[in-house]
Order: structure tokens, then sequence, then C-alpha cells
């Protein structure tokens, strides 16, 4: 008689698997028939029996602490870092833009009223601060322009330092107003032709576009404008400009309210800017 | 217990990198895991690391999973994380396996607590103790692979197609290997009859 731990591998198997219900029923019909007949059969199939039930007797041990994990765990401290960033970013683009917003607002506001003020005060401006200029701007078309520089350079000779610190500025100037402003330095017949013909839209600018160098630029009305007040003939006495107050002209043409591309382009950027940060932000904050 | 809709749901948003949702996932299974852990590992300091290892490799490779039975995904990375920590101890002696398999009676210093509301007596307790233990160092006697197949089901009681999904081996594997873990768990037995409870001795001795 054959023990039951010298049972064929392939019976053991067959034993096991009968053991969990795992065999076919063909197969579990033909050991069946064996297991009666095969006292054993029937002693390994017990002894099976009784090890599986003694290894599911083992208790079920408790965890002995939580195996939740930490964004440190698995490494993903980058992506929360990055909110944060993100959120202060957009509140930076998000401020900056009604920042810009409300002062182009208020300069424009601001550069309503100066229009409506400027028309009289314009003259006075011209007047007082750059006499000889206007005069001679209403004069040049009609004389030889390439004499301005010259009388530019009588005209502004207190220091040296201030002659360089005009011509630097009002060459800024020049590049960005209009193209008459160049007649001086270039074409003389272009400046001429310029120089008459040109109407500003808006008279505060005929005071703005006074040149810090004296440059003949105003229109005629406006030379008009400034001559009238006194005798047409006769240039009025040689004003010495002072140095400071050619620069509160040239800051005039600084004002955010008189060239507004730039800031419509700063405004519509800064917006797409705190939208496209708002929406990293809001999606960030999702993935957390 | 979590619902098969609640689990698909946390699996879904936790592919999406929601570490709160397989945390919930990690709640659910964390006992099962262990458990699992500590049956192949045999002492419970191996069994938190393997457990911790196998949450972590799981979040990582969750993307990976595509549907199917999420537990046997899971155990699947359990045993592999078990299998590489004995590899590692396997490599550095000072943290013997001998530590892991030695049957030392009354030991149970580093034993985790244990499940369940039985009032033994302390005779009855001591002896049930002695005989776990033994049942323990029997198991861990057994290679990896025999180990996993016994605990999942005998102790787990899954059915052999899981088993065969979570150790990626045919069916065949799993009975042939089943079969040969009980007969040496059998033989390895046979020296603690006398600890063996009556029912199981008087059933043991009729058949010895």
């Amino acid at each position: 008689m054959k023990k039951s731990n010298e049972l064929s591998r392939r019976d053991l198997e067959r034993l096991s698997a009968y053991l969990d219900g795992e065999l076919s029923q063909k197969n579990s019909t033909r050991l069946e028939a064996r297991l009666k007949a095969e006292p054993t059969l029937r002693d390994a199939l017990k002894e099976l029996k009784l090890t599986s039930r003694l290894v599911s007797s083992l208790p079920e041990v408790r965890p002995p602490r939580n195996f939740t994990l930490s964004p440190e765990m698995v490494g993903i401290r980058e992506k929360r870092s990055m909110y944060p960033i993100f959120r202060f970013a957009t509140v930076v683009a998000a401020v900056a833009f009604a920042v810009l917003v409300g002062a182009d607002t208020f300069f424009l506001s601001e550069s309503g009223m100066m229009s409506d003020m400027i028309p009289a005060a314009a003259p006075e401006v011209m007047l007082e601060e750059a006499p000889k200029e206007v005069f001679e701007a209403a004069e040049a078309p009609a004389e030889a322009p390439v004499e301005e520089p010259m009388a530019i350079e009588a005209v502004v000779t207190p220091t040296l330092e201030v002659e360089n610190e005009i011509v630097e500025e009002g060459e800024v100037d020049r590049s960005q107003e209009e193209e008459p402003l160049r007649a001086p330095d270039g074409d003389p017949q272009e400046y001429s032709r310029e120089g008459t013909e040109v109407r500003p839209t808006e008279p505060w600018q005929d005071a703005a576009t006074v040149s810090p160098e004296g440059m003949p630029i105003a229109s005629e009305e406006a030379a008009q404008d400034a001559i009238s007040p006194t005798d047409e003939g006769q240039a009025p006495p040689l004003a010495q400009p002072s140095p400071t107050e050619i620069p509160i002209i040239v800051d005039i043409l600084d004002e955010p309210g008189l060239s507004p591309e730039p800031i419509l382009i700063a405004e519509v950027g800064l917006g797409i800017a705190a939208l496209l940060l708002a929406g990293i932000t809001i999606y960030l904050r999702k993935q957390r | 217990m979590l619902t098969t809709m609640d689990e698909a749901a946390l699996i879904k948003e936790a592919q999406n990198g929601d570490l709160n949702s397989f945390n919930g996932l990690v709640l659910a299974y964390q006992s099962l895991v262990y458990n699992v852990a500590y049956r192949i590992m045999g002492e419970p300091d191996a069994s938190a690391d393997a457990t911790q290892e196998a949450f972590i490799s799981a979040f990582k490779n969750i993307k990976s999973f595509r549907g199917g039975s999420f537990r046997s995904w899971l155990l699947r990375i359990v045993t592999n994380a078990c299998y590489d920590e004995l590899r590692r101890r396997k490599r550095r002696p000072s943290t013997s396996l001998e530590e892991l398999t030695e049957f030392s009676e009354g030991s149970d210093s580093d034993e985790p607590a244990t499940l369940g509301t039985q009032t033994d007596s302390p005779e009855t307790a001591a002896a049930r103790s002695e005989l776990t233990s033994a049942i323990e160092a029997c198991i861990n006697a057994l290679s990896a692979e025999f180990k996993v197949v016994v605990i999942l089901v005998d102790i787990q009681g899954y059915d052999y197609q899981e088993v065969s999904k979570v150790i990626d081996k045919p069916l065949g594997t799993v009975k042939s290997r089943l079969a040969r873990a009980r007969s040496k768990l059998r033989d390895c037995l046979q020296q603690y009859r006398e600890l063996l409870p009556a029912s199981f001795r008087h059933e043991n001795e009729a058949i010895v």
C-alpha cells in the first residue's frame, strides 16, 4: 500500500485542485471513483485538507500604520509648488492690467481736459517759453530754413551740457514726431513744403510740437496765433530758453495719453497674459 | 468597503494624478496588501517597507492599469515588491533570512497585532500562538514562488484564475505550485503535531 507522501506528483496536483473545486467535472468524477477504491489517495486528500485548514487558520494581522502617500513620496512636490507661483503671477498681471487701464482712462480724460484748456494756453506758452522759435516757425517756410540750426545754436548756448541734453532729447523727439521735423537736418526743400502744409488736428499739439531745439514745426495757424499778440513785423526780444523749460515740453510729449497705441498694445498684452495665467492656475489647482 | 463604482471613480481620478483619490484606494486595500506582504516576508518591518513600496509603485504606474481586477493588479505589484525585498535581503546577509524563517517559540515581541475578538484562556492563547508560529515557520521555509500561491489560495481564499493573474503564470503552474507547497507544508507540520488542536490531531492520527 502506497503511503500518502509517495503519491505521484500528478495525483497530488489532482487532489489539491479537487480540494479547491478547481478540477473539471469529468476529472472530479474520475477522481472520486479512485478515492473510493484507494485508501492512500483518501489519506492524502485528508492530509492536504488539514494542511490547508491550518494555513487558513492564520489570523489576519493589523497594519502597523497607514500607508497613504504624501506628495513627497511620489515626487510630485514640483507640481504643487508651481501653483502658488502661477497664482501670484496671475494676481500681478491682473493688478498691472487694472492699473494700466485705470491710468490710461485717467490720462485720456486728463488729456481731454487739456485739449479744452490748451487752445487758450498754447499761445501764452509759446510766447513765454519759446517766442523766438515760434516766430521763426512762422517765418521759416518763406525764408531759408537752413539757417535755423544756426539760430538754435545761438539760442542754446548757455552751457555745453544743456546744449547736449537739448540736442539729444530733441533728436529723440524728432524721430518720434512727424516727418517735417527732420527737415532742418535734411532736405530744406522738403522741410519748407511740409512745414507749411502740416495742419495739426489739435491746437495743443502746436505747443507740444515746439521742438526743444526751437524747430519751426508749428503750423501757420499756430504761428499766427503766436504772433498775433505782438507786432507782426518785429521779432520779439530774443528770449534765452531756460534749460529747465525745454524738458518740460518734452515731458508733455511723453504723457501716456498722448501716445495711445503702445498703451493699448500693453493693455491687450497684459489682459491676455492675465487670462492665460489664470487658466494655468486653475488647471494646476485642479491637479492638486 | 468600496463599491465597484467608487473604486472605478477613484482609479480614474488617480490616473489623472489625484493623490487623494489614490489614498482612498490605499485605505481600502492597505490591510490586504500588508497581510499578503507579511505572510510573504514573515516579519513586520520588511512587510511595512514592501507595502509602502508597493503603493508608491502602484501610484507611479497606475496609468498602466487597463481595467479588470484592481485587486489582482495591486497584489501583483505587492508580490513583486516582496520578491525584490527578499532578493535585497539575500544579498545582505546581515538581515538574514534565518531571522525571517526561524521559528522562535514564544518570541512574539515583533509580532503585529492580530485582528479578531477571540477570548481564549492564557493557556489556549499560548497554544494558539505556538501553533500560529509553527505554521508561519513552515510557510516561511517555502520558496517565495510557493509561498505566494499558498497565501493567496489558502489564506486569502482566491481562486486559481485570480492567482494566475497575480503571478502572471498559467493555471497549470498555479495548480502545480499549490500542490507542491501544500505537500511541503504537510511534511513540515508533522514536527509540530503536539501543537495541533484535538480535532486536527484526531483527524491527523486517523490519517497516519
